[in-house]
């Protein structure tokens, strides 16, 4: 993914969600989006699977997916390809209001066939409904699931059966979008180690502002921040020695349970879409700013194996 | 709850509805100014002659008698004799309830037709398309029925000639009296001139009524798409690579309970236009058989007339519940258990 960019309008205004991401995936890797609200992370998902709400005005960069010898580019490519080629069958995704995602009217079992039949018309309802079964117990639910109304879930099956419905047609991208973050903990626990047990089969781009999460399930970590990946690098080295100011700001301002140490708030809020401050985005929020953050955009510096971060202490 | 227990729980809850209705229109009726019987044999008829006829329709007693009297027939079924032409109301309400209800069925078709294509048509096409299809829906509503189908007459029956006018059908060319709708009994029986004869004169009247319940229908289906449309689980079928068309028809199902209930409730709506059409064509109906015993203040069949369309009403409104019943899990698995 290069200079990846989605704008959209609000009124007269220009909200840049996503404002020039690069980054890459590689095949089987698990890769977490982290941020606050309104960093521009679910844009980000969005943007990948090319969902443009209708008041977009600007949706532009490069997507190269390469799946099954083929290449895919997601922004420009036509809109009929995209839809038969990849939406589901090479990217799936989990929204994050995986609560109403499922279709009101319809059982659990109509509804899993209804979108498997789009990409495999050669199945006829009794083998799509069977590998629909199939599906619903590798999330470890029963298949009696599938004669039920989304009504009758609970938010945690309800859940799994968006992961079932994601990984059905064996894409090589699943976007999750906040998979956990509507649940309680212990249904939480329970998605969280389906998730690491789909770790390698497919690459996963995980969204979340959990870190905790992201430890524990992620290869590599990338930090958003108004738009923008601030650092990105293995979990890893994200998460010991993070060297974007705002990473570490992040860090401390999550809560374990295993130390105890004062939690530090991060001053001032998210800055505006609309009109972020010039220079670095993060200044006006960050105990190590200098002139130069003010006036000028700090580039990506590589600092590690893997890990890179834009600022400019790292460049002094 | 049974669906038999449920429908008969319906009827008795209508009970009180129908016994306000058939109150206020045995008031109404009685403080209408005139008297049936000089209405019906002239002002010039001998005073002895309109007193043996008034007692004879049971019209000198007081008024709490007749009322209670009236009650008591209505509960076993009986609804009186007209006083214009002596025969049962029912009689009366039976031969002219065929052609009511062909009017209103076909006039129900054309405005559930015009309603999808154009709901469908702006909820797909969106921009400029909604804005015109929101504009009819507008016209459509307002259009004063004598004034629009007086305007269809003038174009297609007299300008056009392809039409005819008024009238059930080419007189001579009734078909056997099997059901009493026209279109059917000619189909039955293979009567052709007839069948085309029934279907030419029931063009007019059924589009002019059907065009102006559409206007609703329209904007009703249309906001119900484009409300649902926003709803995450269509996010999920537009990310799964539905195709447009089938994420709208999704949309649609989702929306179908409160579509098909507004259907029934325009039932009503239909009803009452259709006194408008029928008198606007010379359709020979219930809405001309009340406006022509109204004239007289024939007061038994003016109530017959009004507690047949109560029943009606009721009969509409049960028959969606059931229909939504079918058609929505979330109401069965609530209802039925």
């Amino acid at each position: 993914m290069e200079g990846l960019r989605l704008y959209y309008g609000m009124g007269r205004d220009v909200v840049k969600a996503v404002d020039g991401v690069s980054l890459e995936l590689d095949r089987g890797e698990v890769l977490a989006v982290v941020g606050e609200s309104g960093s521009g992370k679910s844009s980000l998902g969005y943007a990948i699977m090319r969902l443009l709400p209708e008041n977009v005005v600007l949706y532009d960069g490069r997507i190269l997916l390469h799946d099954g010898g083929a290449e895919f580019d997601i922004v420009s490519m036509d809109e009929e390809a995209l839809r038969r080629d990849v939406r589901w069958k090479r990217i799936s995704m989990v929204f994050q209001a995986s609560m109403n995602a499922i279709d009101p009217v319809s059982t659990i079992g109509d509804f899993i066939y209804r979108i498997v039949r789009e990409h495999r018309p050669d199945l006829d309802k009794r083998r799509g409904l069977a590998a629909a079964a199939e599906a619903i117990k590798s999330v470890g639910l029963p298949a009696s699931v599938l004669d039920m109304y989304p009504f009758e879930l609970s938010g945690g099956m309800k859940q799994r059966v968006m992961i079932a419905l994601a990984l059905i047609l064996r894409p090589s991208v699943v976007i999750l979008d906040e998979p956990t973050s509507a649940l309680d903990v212990i249904t939480q626990a329970n998605v969280i180690s389906l998730l690491k047990s789909l770790r390698g089969d497919v690459s996963m781009i995980l969204i979340t502002h959990d870190l905790a999460l992201a430890s524990e399930i992620a290869d590599r970590i990338a930090v958003m921040y108004a738009g923008k990946i601030v650092e990105i690098g293995p979990s890893d080295a994200v998460l010991t020695s993070p060297r974007h100011p705002y990473t570490g700001a992040l860090l401390e301002s999550t809560p374990t349970l295993r130390q105890d140490r004062a939690l530090s708030s991060i001053p001032g809020r998210v800055p505006s879409l609309i009109r972020p401050p010039p220079g670095c985005r993060f200044h006006p929020r960050c105990g190590h700013a200098m002139d130069i953050c003010r006036r000028e955009e700090p580039p990506m510096v590589d600092v590690g194996p893997g890990h890179r971060a834009a600022c400019w202490l790292l460049r002094t | 709850m049974s669906p038999l227990r449920y429908i008969l729980l319906r009827l008795a809850l209508a009970l009180p509805t129908m016994l306000i209705l058939l109150t206020v229109v045995f008031l109404i009726l009685r403080v209408i100014p005139g008297n049936p019987i000089e209405a019906m044999v002239g002002q010039k008829a001998p005073p002895e002659y309109i007193q043996q006829l008034m007692e004879q329709a049971g019209l000198n007693k007081p008024l709490y008698v007749q009322y209670l009297d009236y009650i008591r027939g209505v509960f076993t079924g009986d609804l009186g004799r007209s006083f214009i032409d002596n025969r049962p109301v029912i009689a009366d309400i039976m031969d002219r309830f065929p052609a009511t209800v062909e009017l209103a069925v076909f006039s129900f078709l054309v405005s559930i037709a015009i309603g999808h294509a154009l709901a469908f048509l702006a909820a797909y096409f969106r921009r400029g398309v909604d804005e015109a299809v929101r504009l009819y829906a507008i016209i459509a509503y307002i259009l004063f029925i004598p004034f629009f189908g007086l305007a269809l007459q003038l174009i297609f029956g007299v300008y056009l000639r392809w039409l005819p006018i008024g009238g059930r059908i080419t007189p001579g060319l009734e078909p056997p009296h099997i059901t009493g709708l026209y279109v059917v009994d000619a189909a039955i029986s293979g009567d052709w001139p007839a069948l085309v004869s029934a279907l030419k004169h029931l063009a007019l009247p059924s589009i002019t009524l059907g065009i102006v319940i559409s206007g609703v229908f329209t904007r009703f289906i249309r906001n119900n798409m484009v409300k649902t449309l926003e709803e995450d689980f269509i996010t999920t079928y537009r990310a799964a690579g539905l195709p447009r068309w089938r994420v709208l028809m999704r949309a649609y199902r989702a929306a179908l309970v409160p579509t098909i209930t507004m259907m029934g409730l325009q039932l009503a709506l239909l009803l009452q236009g259709a006194v408008l059409t029928e008198t606007t064509f010379s359709w020979p109906g219930l809405g001309t058989l009340l406006l022509e015993r109204i004239q007289y203040l024939d007061y038994p069949t003016v109530q017959g007339v009004v507690i047949f369309y109560v029943l009606i009403v009721v009969f509409i409104n049960i028959a969606v519940d059931l229909v939504n019943l079918a058609v929505d899990p979330r109401l069965r698995r609530g209802i039925w258990q």
